[in-house]
């Protein structure tokens, strides 16, 4: 992918981020793994209805080092660490959706009961990373933590995080996590 | 902004919002009974109903005894109010403690259940106290009171009652939502108001 066509591709994600309902507002964040030391990522504060492709932010994810006058999004160090970490990773995408953001309340672990949603989110468990303030180191490596052995993971009262090798994917595996967390909570309501 | 203008932000602004937020309807259905808008200093444009069967009234911020007049005197930086009602926070009877950050950072470190008691005009007072700090507030009468700069920011603090009072309700079949610190909710807030929105202005 060349620099240019990461940039509509990650601006297109953020504004189909927003259409899903995975994110409101500013919230979230949408990554693409460029080459080996940088990324492609959405700009911290901005609406999604109102960015323009030229305005994603490129960052190296070994320094944080980014080019331009925008200032990537607040959360690039969770990006930056699962680039890190899983060189094979190509697209991370971080949301506030409902679901996900009921059992991370709860601050509890999802247990994947659908098979085929276990083999699109590479796991029968989506760990729930404990609860950390945005933004700090202590919430980038604990969510990297959580999602080793996994295309997904929970952050404790914020939202998840998916990864992946293309954008289609990611968002196939944020919309497979949320249809995993709805089924792990209908499956508690029938237990009660 | 003048009578006119006032009126024509605000029925395009809700219009727009209605049209392009389908995505959050993933957080749950929320129905705008009324709302105002501050037009300067002195008045707020008054609007009971929605779209085009909205009707419009200019009321003094001094004067005025409503609700509405009485919330903009108190919060300076507010310029409009939504009342709305909302499918899941109607069924919330109690406050619910900080459990989302982003529910920390937009209504503040708690969203606040207010009871109402007594003689009707004491809700004012009671509902003063559930905004105090905070940008929403809960009602017994299955309302909600949402407030922000713009309307935008009033109609996303709508949304955000509706997933809080969602999730708040829903993972009691998990064994209820964990609370995160309410200083640390209180910091995320202001945080989010002052050096966060500073940042996004910066950023634009």
């Amino acid at each position: 992918m060349t620099l240019e066509e990461a940039k509509i591709a990650v601006c297109n994600a953020g504004k189909q981020l927003l259409k899903e309902g995975l994110v409101a507002r500013t919230w979230g964040n949408v990554s693409v793994k460029l080459n080996d030391t940088q990324m492609v990522i959405t700009p911290s504060g901005r609406q999604y209805t109102e960015l323009t492709p030229k305005e994603m932010v490129v960052v190296n994810f070994n320094t944080y080092e980014f080019e331009g006058n925008l200032k990537p999004s607040s959360e690039l160090k969770l990006h930056c660490e699962v680039y890190k970490t899983r060189p094979t990773i190509q697209c991370v995408i971080h949301t506030h959706q409902m679901y996900a953001s009921i059992v991370a309340a709860a601050q509890k672990d999802v247990h994947v009961l659908d098979p085929e949603h276990q083999k699109i989110l590479g796991s029968k468990v989506v760990k729930a990373a404990p609860y950390a303030l945005p933004n700090t180191k202590k919430i980038t490596v604990e969510t990297a933590k959580a999602m080793e052995g996994s295309y997904a993971a929970l952050m404790a009262n914020h939202g998840a995080v998916c990864c992946g090798d293309s954008l289609e994917d990611v968002f196939l595996k944020c919309t497979t996590l949320e249809l995993a967390c709805q089924a792990f909570i209908e499956s508690k309501k029938k237990v009660a | 902004m003048t009578l006119e203008e006032g009126k024509s932000y605000y029925t395009k602004t809700i219009e727009n919002l209605l049209a392009n937020n389908s995505g959050y309807q993933s957080w749950g259905e929320v129905t705008i009974l009324d709302g105002s808008l501050r037009l300067n200093d002195n008045e707020i444009l008054r609007i009971k109903g929605i779209a085009e069967k909205a009707s419009f009234e200019t009321i003094s911020i001094k004067d005025d005894k409503s609700l509405h007049a009485a919330i903009y005197r108190k919060k300076k930086p507010i310029n409009s109010i939504l009342i709305t009602h909302q499918t899941n926070a109607s069924q919330v009877k109690e406050t619910i403690p900080p459990i989302l950050d982003d529910q920390a950072q937009l209504l503040g470190p708690t969203l606040k259940y207010i009871p109402l008691k007594g003689e009707i005009k004491s809700f004012v007072k009671q509902i003063l106290r559930g905004l105090k700090g905070r940008y929403a507030t809960i009602l017994s009468n299955e309302q909600s009171i949402c407030i922000g700069k713009s309307i935008e920011d009033a109609y996303i603090a709508a949304q955000l009652v509706e997933k809080t009072s969602k999730a708040f309700l829903e993972a009691k079949h998990l064994g209820g939502a964990k609370g995160i610190n309410i200083i640390e909710a209180w910091l995320m807030h202001k945080f989010y108001l002052y050096k966060y929105s500073k940042e996004s202005e910066k950023n634009r």
